[in-house]
């Protein structure tokens, strides 16, 4: 059991990035599989070929009756089967690492070269507001510790790819199990393969411990398969929501704040102040997304609203933007400093928000804000 | 057997890594260490009890595994996951020596001492090269010592105290081989993958020293 450590601490890292349905995946895959196999799996095929009788004194008709009755172990298949399909969720997690080492570094760049705008005299308030925020979103955006990741544009679509390639790998291990034994192991084996001199009669040992086995992990199997669908389902279903809902809604509802043209829209929607917590705290689907944890800056947020609200901003009541946002696949909504050249009117009406707003727009909810 | 050594040793040269190599580490524990652990070794446990030859000639088993297994798979395999692994201490002990060295004089001597430039990048490139090195060494010799990639149901033998040329059986031979398959392909997808790293890395430092001349020229 000790050796399914090295996939565990890989898988733990995941558990903490995934959607509801995907951390019962994990917690299936943990406890149904790889506790089972390693337990009790493991030991009741243990003697397997040791015990596997053929009614035959013949040297070597045992042997290859043996493999030509199980080519592969039916332990080793399921260990098997365990890895690949356990690979695209790494791939997924390594894909969100880097995502988030890339952010940091574009934003240590960004400090940086606001820095040196500084030296060159732009505009000193805006520079050092800039700068301080940089460095606490530097700090609280992508914390892999504590923080969340936010499924959206590439990131959301490795998940989905992930979960795709997922249920292709169940689908074809379940498949070829069947191929090669069936669902059921039969007590008798009659075997002829040289130099076995006639047809044997051979008899596995065990059978009926093995398929309860077998059937237990086919079970599991078939368990894991639907809670992906599920998940793709779920995923899918948001987003055709989501893209089913926008035609009908003011401008601002997918990102709010957008008060440019054409031109500079793409330029605003990448840099938009943060999202209005009050909503956050509404959302629809009952999800708790506790972006603050301190009493003065929701304080400061409600007022931020206001103010906010009366400089036209609409959000349709129930619709949290933070959620929404997660399934544009626009350029990610970024910090807010990350413009060097921004309008400046638009810039300082925004700039009334606190620091403390700023640096509490982290998710902060077990479960990953899709 | 315990590998938890080697994956302590390989958790920390993920620090001083690039993606690739964060790949490769991935790639080692996953294909390679735990099919090892979980699938591989269970599978060669019984080789020899199993190895039956037909005679009933006392010793003629015993010599004739000796002749076709002179190293068993399953070790084989084991010592090159050790020595694959092992050039990736290069790095970690020589970011150890930075650190030393800065203690020791009491001041900040390098940007940051795990960041792979100067003579830390020449580790890193020795490192790859002897990974890739080893791996090839491990494969070819493999092919040499069993002629092959291949597990045969039937072999036949004459060494003595065999008195004739005597049929002697393998056994799982079709598992061992689907294994023998996997491992080597995994062997091969690390070769590529040091591979990639070594030349991705030259090109990424060849371009910067390129940068930096051109802009010295240009001043």
């Amino acid at each position: 059991m000790g050796e399914w450590s090295f996939l565990g601490d890989f898988l733990e890292k995941v558990h903490k990035h995934s959607t509801v349905v995907g951390k019962v995946w994990l917690t299936v895959l943990f406890i149904f599989r790889m506790l089972v196999l390693g337990t009790a799996a493991e030991s009741s095929w243990g003697d397997e070929q040791s015990d596997f009788m053929c009614d035959t004194q013949q040297p070597g008709c045992e042997n290859v009756c043996y493999d030509k009755a199980f080519p592969i172990s039916h332990v080793r298949f399921w260990v098997l089967q365990i890895i690949f399909v356990s690979t695209p969720s790494l791939v997924y997690m390594g894909h969100a690492m880097h995502t988030v080492r890339m952010e940091e570094k574009r934003k240590m760049k960004e400090a940086e070269l606001e820095a040196r705008e500084n030296k060159n005299g732009g505009d000193t308030y805006y520079q050092q507001k800039c700068s301080v925020a940089e460095k606490e979103a530097k700090l609280s955006g992508w914390d892999e510790a504590g923080g969340q990741i936010i499924l959206r544009g590439s990131l959301l679509n490795t998940y989905v790819y992930s979960i795709l390639i997922r249920t292709a790998m169940e689908v074809a291990f379940i498949v070829g199990q069947y191929v090669l034994y069936g669902i059921f192991l039969e007590t008798l084996y009659i075997c002829q393969r040289a130099p076995c001199p006639h047809p044997v009669n051979c008899y596995v040992s065990r059978p009926t411990e093995k398929n309860v086995f077998i059937v237990f992990m086919l079970a599991v199997a078939v368990l894991s398969l639907f809670l992906s669908l599920a998940e793709l389902y779920h995923l899918g279903w948001k987003k055709a929501k989501e893209r089913c809902s926008r035609p009908y809604k003011a401008s601002p509802s997918t990102a709010p704040g957008r008060l440019e043209s054409a031109p500079q829209a793409e330029r605003a929607q990448m840099y938009t102040p943060p999202p209005d917590f009050n909503q956050c705290l509404s959302s629809p689907n009952g999800k708790f997304i506790s972006p603050f944890s301190n009493k003065m800056a929701s304080q400061q947020n409600t007022a931020n609203f206001a103010t906010e609200r009366v400089h036209g901003q609409e959000d349709a009541a129930g619709e949290g933007p933070f959620i929404k946002s997660s399934y544009v696949e626009s350029p990610e909504v970024a910090s807010e400093c990350a413009a060097p050249a921004f309008p400046e009117n638009y810039f300082n009406e925004k700039r009334r928000l606190s620091k403390a707003s700023r640096a509490s727009s982290k998710a902060r909810s077990d479960d990953l804000s899709v | 057997m315990s590998w938890v050594f080697l994956r302590d040793l390989l958790s920390g040269v993920n620090k001083y890594s690039t993606g690739i190599g964060r790949i490769w580490v991935a790639v080692v524990f996953l294909f390679r260490l735990l099919v090892y652990v979980a699938a591989a070794e269970n599978i060669w446990k019984r080789e020899h009890d199993e190895f039956e030859c037909n005679i009933k000639q006392p010793g003629c088993e015993n010599v004739c595994f000796d002749h076709f297994f002179p190293v068993s798979h399953i070790r084989f395999w084991a010592l090159q996951l050790i020595m694959v692994s092992t050039p990736s201490l290069l790095v970690v002990f020589h970011v150890a020596y930075r650190e030393n060295r800065e203690k020791h004089h009491n001041q900040k001597l390098y940007k940051n001492p795990g960041k792979i430039d100067g003579g830390l990048l020449c580790t890193y490139l020795i490192s790859l090269i002897l990974k890739t090195g080893l791996e090839i060494f491990f494969l070819v010799l493999f092919y040499k010592l069993y002629n092959g990639f291949k597990i045969p149901r039937l072999v036949k033998c004459d060494i003595k105290p065999c008195p004739n040329t005597v049929d002697c059986y393998i056994s799982k031979p079709t598992e061992k081989m689907i294994f023998l398959y996997f491992l080597v392909a995994t062997s091969c997808l690390c070769i590529v993958l040091n591979l990639t790293e070594l030349s991705y890395l030259m090109f990424k430092y060849s371009i910067k020293r390129y940068l930096k001349r051109h802009v010295k020229n240009q001043q």
